[in-house]
């Protein structure tokens, strides 16, 4: 088993508004390894940017503070380090690209501009030389006439295209570890297959760690190695891709699964899951997801579970799952 | 883009053609007749208000005035006072420099404090220099230009006794005397005009602040010195070059009430005199160069928009 | 000797009231820095329409052929002359000569009265000299005016805007850009102005008036009079001392003044307040019954205190005490119940409704709210309209205004002048249309004598008729104070409280 890279270990960011504060990262552990695709699925608002955001530490206060955990990285605890080492790490050795492409650029700068910036300040690089290097980049990307699209706008490019100068911008300084949060959720589907065979391709040319964050499962199913899926703040499941397909065990991952339409499927209603997520600050006693929960009985609406494993690097934090594959086995 | 610059010049013809007339027809419009104006007190005979109204030929209909007015113009001749007879150009010359440079003046220092203020305001938000912003902001709305002016005389030049509390040199003729004597007219008007920037400068930061590229660029690594001074600071900077130019064309027609305080040989007071003395080539003239100098400065200010906000393009129209 | 010391004392006594102040040896040179309300409407007398406004400044560039004071009238330009029944003869004062250097005789003064009263030259002062029948040059320096009917104001006339003198050859010169090239025998001159904010005033060098060190006057070298006119900034120039004589201080703010530093000094100037009515109105304004009840109804104690701080007093028409046709008459009494009284007989026993109509401006504002309040004790209620200057005068020249406020300004040089321009049925500024044939004999009358006795037994008449008809209804005198930098001497007022600055000196 190669270094784990990452290493994330019971996180906790707070969130403070109106009198009220609350976890929207609730003690979450998890680790990614060098070279592999790692993806956090949840719904809306269930903390998976917020939990991206933590580890670069790009939290800011109000309305969030980081207040428990550790996020080792390369074995140094992100969490202690100051803020100008920390700056050393984001756009150099962690980067991230980010949902909207069309807001995330800034529009009164080119392209090349904003390339160069992170070139200049992490390699130390000249003008010339950064230049040259944010064109080398944009053709990685596959944008053609890259000469040309260095001294382009973002406006003046397609979202496709400034996906691509994002994702160019964030691999200038070859980080090891890419964090893309919904990098593909506004763009065309067609558009949506090239950016991810991109990232792909990028990936595994240069071995590079991706935490892949989505809501998307086909996408999941497509590019990740291992999954994390996430509910009201906390880790509900984890595994390998194959097993969290074949296998899920958290009755909130099963019910996603059966909520994805199938092309062959016969013509009928589509599945949902009942209720709706509650606001953080008003979280039931026990397990959050009990509400909702076919398989809910009284423990679970008593005590809060946690992470347990119930295979191989196949964890749930589930009282019905634990004695599900308690009888299986 | 210089084509597109003197298109926009050209355009102001037909639009200041336009205000003329309107112009012209609301002046006839008031109720009040000139001819008793300039008779004065004297304004009960018959005999002389009649004589008064064949001099200043008022008895002809109205498009012929309008085009005896324009024809004038067009040759250069803006016509004279009624009453004083000065011909409208030596006024405009006499008293046109000193409110634009009063404009100029209190526009400058006050987007030179307003500007800072409000970056540092948003960055600091609900700390003590955010609420000084506040404060300021609202002193400089609420508080009437006429009461600031005199609170000012009355603190530097009465008890004070630093500047003076009137009068006016030009400045080619004495460069330090001259802003002695604009300092504070300039302040009084720059005060609100500082307020309202200032209020825009942070709002305006506070949203880009918020923004996604903000983000992106914090994601890279780049220093918040770097992240503020670079990446936000020129996209909140277009709404505040909005406001700006908003607020020139109040500036330029609108510095009466400060003129008369300071006893400033302004248009403002010349025009305001006008108005209520039915002189109407003044008034004419004085309306249609501050018109021209709004356009004029909007002009300005859409060409400065080109240089900073690269979406709005060169070749667009 | 006991006459001699008598006529003495009056002497002084008389010349006390026109404000002369005490002379130590005056200095030479300096400059006077000034500060006036009111843009100058012309700098040519005879074209000047705002006439108690324009003499601060007119007063320093040019000279009345005669002067008046409160002992009556004296040599200006013209050293003596003789009234007749028809005619006026002047004789001139000699070695007088303009700004331009032209002089001043006989045949300037045909030219100037002759040009006043043709109507090209649209003069305000018109009506003062329409019993003028010729100007006749008798010699270089004598000139007798031919009168059509005798005309006891011609002399107060040419005390005032008619008498004037610009010299002729500027006239000519400058045609109508006169109004802003003033060229007279003043002793100041113009340097430079620019219109409606300040004028540059430099010593006249060949005046002719001589000060006690033989050499000419006046003693300062420059006057610079600029227009402020927001009242805060004009006082608070005072005080700081870029300015040092202002032409009015609002009486609230006199025991605000430093007098250490600064001089309040009361002139004869006054503003009489007055509530108009429009006479020939359709409703219950045209009854003289009413006029009178509301001239009863107002309690003028009020506007004393609150608009002139107790500055101002009580009379009973637009004359003052120190005016010397003034007669006591019966000012109305405040008196409710005889209000009320004569509204029920007129037919209104509860009252009407009406209109206030008031230029917005202050005091007349606050002064029309109290009429306003005051009125409405005996049912008398209205809307307060305020209304431009302009647009205010139009309202009345055409009829329209219903109850209104407005002032004199007076003294006037002559009562004739006082009076017929405000109350006579072809008055300038006859804003209520009073007419009354009974009124404008007696006015007509009083002009013909030259008898200074029967001439104030007809005003005294005027002013009874005038209360029984009560077309307007005198509020109070507001006295006008000037105030000035105590580092200024010899400065005093004319009577209608122009400046007079030739024996000014700064120290």
């Amino acid at each position: 088993m190669s270094n784990k890279l990452l290493e994330v270990m019971n996180l906790v960011t707070q969130f403070y508004n109106h009198g009220q504060s609350y976890p929207v990262v609730d003690h979450v552990s998890f680790s990614v390894a060098e070279g592999e695709v790692f993806g956090i699925v949840g719904e809306s608002g269930c903390g998976k940017s917020v939990t991206a955001k933590s580890v670069m530490r790009l939290i800011s206060y109000p309305p969030a503070k980081i207040i428990g955990g550790e996020v080792l990285f390369d074995g140094v605890d992100l969490l202690q380090l100051s803020e100008q080492q920390m700056r050393h790490i984001r756009g150099n050795d962690i980067a991230m690209i980010f949902q909207e492409p069309m807001t995330s650029l800034n529009p009164v700068y080119t392209c090349g501009n904003q390339i160069e910036e992170a070139l200049m300040l992490h390699q130390g690089m000249s003008r010339a030389e950064s230049r040259a290097k944010a064109i080398e980049m944009l053709s990685l990307v596959g944008i053609p006439l890259p000469e040309k699209r260095v001294d382009s706008y973002p406006h003046e490019l397609s979202g496709g295209m400034r996906q691509r100068v994002m994702i160019a911008m964030a691999l200038s300084c070859q980080p090891k570890l890419l964090i893309a949060d919904e990098p593909t959720t506004a763009l065309d589907p067609t558009i949506q297959a090239q950016i991810l065979e991109l990232i792909s391709n990028l990936q595994k040319k240069r071995n590079m760690s991706v935490i892949f964050i989505t809501h998307d499962l086909g996408v999941v199913a497509e590019t990740c190695d291992r999954v994390m899926v996430m509910y009201a703040g906390k880790v509900v499941e984890q595994a390998d891709v194959k097993t969290l397909f074949n296998n899920p065990a958290h009755p909130y991952t099963q019910g996603l699964m059966r909520a994805v339409p199938r092309l062959n499927a016969k013509r009928e209603r589509l599945f949902t899951i009942e209720g709706i997520v509650p606001h953080l600050a008003n979280l039931p006693e026990g397990c959050a997801f009990a509400p909702r929960c076919p398989q809910a009985g009284d423990m679970c609406r008593q005590m809060r579970p946690v992470l347990e494993e119930v295979g191989e690097g196949h964890y749930v934090s589930c009282f019905a799952a634990r004695k599900g594959v308690a009888e299986n086995v | 883009m210089w084509a597109q610059t003197i298109r926009k010049l050209l355009s102001m013809i037909p639009i200041l053609l336009l205000v003329s007339i309107v112009l012209f027809t609301i002046i006839n419009l008031l109720p009040g007749d000139p001819a008793l104006a300039v008779a004065g007190e004297a304004f009960r005979d018959e005999a002389l208000v009649a004589q008064i109204r064949e001099d200043l030929g008022l008895n002809k209909p109205l498009v012929v005035r309008y085009f005896n007015w324009l024809g004038g113009v067009l040759q250069g001749d803006l016509g004279r006072s009624l009453k004083s007879r000065q011909p409208v150009v030596e006024i405009v010359r006499e008293r046109l420099p000193v409110t634009l440079e009063l404009t100029f003046l209190s526009m400058f220092f006050s987007t030179l404090i307003a500007v800072p203020l409000g970056i540092y305001a948003a960055l600091h938000r609900n700390k003590a220099a955010d609420v000084i912003n506040s404060i300021v902001s609202m002193l400089g709305v609420a508080m009437p230009n006429f009461w600031l002016a005199i609170l000012l005389i009355l603190a530097f030049s009465v008890n004070l006794k630093l500047l003076p509390s009137s009068g006016y040199v030009p400045f080619f003729t004495d460069p330090i005397g001259n802003l002695r004597f604009m300092i504070l007219p300039a302040f009084s008007i720059g005060l609100s005009f500082a307020a309202t920037i200032t209020r825009q400068t942070r709002s305006s930061m506070l949203e880009v602040l918020g923004q996604d590229y903000i983000m992106t660029a914090r994601s890279k690594g780049l220093r918040d010195r770097v992240t503020i001074w670079k990446h936000a600071l020129r996209n909140a900077l277009i709404p505040v070059v909005t406001v700006i130019s908003m607020q020139i064309g109040r500036l330029i027609g609108g510095a009466v009430v400060t003129e008369t305080v300071f006893a400033l040989p302004g248009i403002g007071r010349e025009l305001v005199d006008g108005i209520s003395q039915r002189n109407y080539d003044v008034v004419m003239a004085l309306i249609l160069i501050t018109a021209f100098f709004v356009v004029f400065a909007n002009t300005f200010v859409d060409i400065l928009y080109i240089l900073i906000d690269p979406r709005i393009s060169k070749k667009n129209d | 000797m006991k006459r001699f010391v008598a006529l003495f004392l009056v002497a002084v006594l008389a010349l006390s009231t026109v404000s002369v102040m005490a002379a130590e040896a005056p200095v030479r040179g300096g400059t006077l820095n000034a500060a006036v309300a009111a843009k100058w409407t012309s700098l040519d007398p005879t074209t000047s329409s705002a006439r108690a406004g324009d003499k601060f400044i007119l007063n320093q560039l040019y000279e009345t052929l005669i002067v008046e004071d409160a002992n009556g009238y004296q040599p200006g330009l013209a050293e003596s002359w003789v009234a007749e029944d028809k005619s006026l003869t002047l004789t001139l004062r000699q070695g007088v000569k303009f700004h331009d250097g032209t002089d001043f005789n006989a045949e300037a003064v045909k030219f100037v009265l002759d040009r006043g009263m043709t109507a090209e030259a649209k003069a305000t002062y018109k009506s003062e000299v329409a019993d003028v029948e010729n100007v006749e040059v008798v010699d270089e320096y004598t000139v007798r005016i031919n009168l059509k009917n005798p005309s006891a104001v011609i002399v107060g006339a040419l005390s005032n805007y008619a008498g004037f003198m610009i010299s002729p050859a500027a006239i000519e010169k400058f045609g109508e850009d006169i109004v802003r090239n003033p060229v007279g025998t003043g002793p100041f001159m113009m340097e430079e102005a620019v219109d409606g904010d300040h004028i540059t005033l430099v010593r006249n060098p060949e005046y002719w008036k001589q000060a006690a060190d033989g050499q000419p006057l006046p003693y300062l070298d420059k006057v610079v009079i600029t227009v402020m006119s927001d009242d805060a900034s004009k006082l608070l120039n005072l005080k700081s001392g870029a300015i040092s004589l202002i032409d009015n201080i609002q009486n609230i703010n006199i025991a605000t003044l430093d007098t250490a530093e600064i001089t309040a000094l009361k002139t004869s100037a006054t503003k009489t307040y007055k509530m108009m009515v429009n006479v020939n109105d359709e409703g219950p304004l045209s009854d003289p019954k009413v006029r009178q009840a509301m001239a009863y109804a107002l309690y003028r104690d009020a506007f004393v205190q609150a608009i002139s701080a107790g500055y101002g007093y009580i009379g009973p028409w637009n004359i003052t005490p120190d005016q010397w046709f003034y007669s006591e008459g019966t000012p109305y009494t405040y008196d409710v119940e005889k209000a009320k009284a004569l509204l029920a007989e007129a037919g209104y026993p509860d009252g009407f409704e009406t209109t206030f109509h008031v230029t917005a401006r202050e005091p007349d504002k606050t002064i029309i709210q109290i009429i306003q309040g005051q009125l409405a004790e005996v049912g008398i209620k209205g809307e307060i309209v305020p209304l431009e200057k302009l647009a205010f005068n139009d309202l009345w020249k055409n009829g329209e205004g219903k109850i209104g406020l407005n002032f004199c300004p007076v003294p006037k040089p002559d009562p004739y002048i006082q009076i017929e321009q405000f109350f006579g049925s072809a008055g300038n500024n006859n804003f209520t249309g009073y007419a009354s044939e009974e009124f404008d004999s007696l006015l007509e009358q009083s002009v013909r004598t030259y008898d200074l006795e029967e001439r104030k037994a007809l005003i005294a008449q005027m002013q009874q008729v005038f209360l029984t008809d009560s077309p307007e209804v005198m509020l109070f005198h507001n006295p006008t104070y000037m105030a000035y930098r105590n580092d200024l001497h010899g400065f005093y007022t004319d009577l209608e409280g122009g400046w007079i600055l030739s024996e000014a000196y700064i120290k």
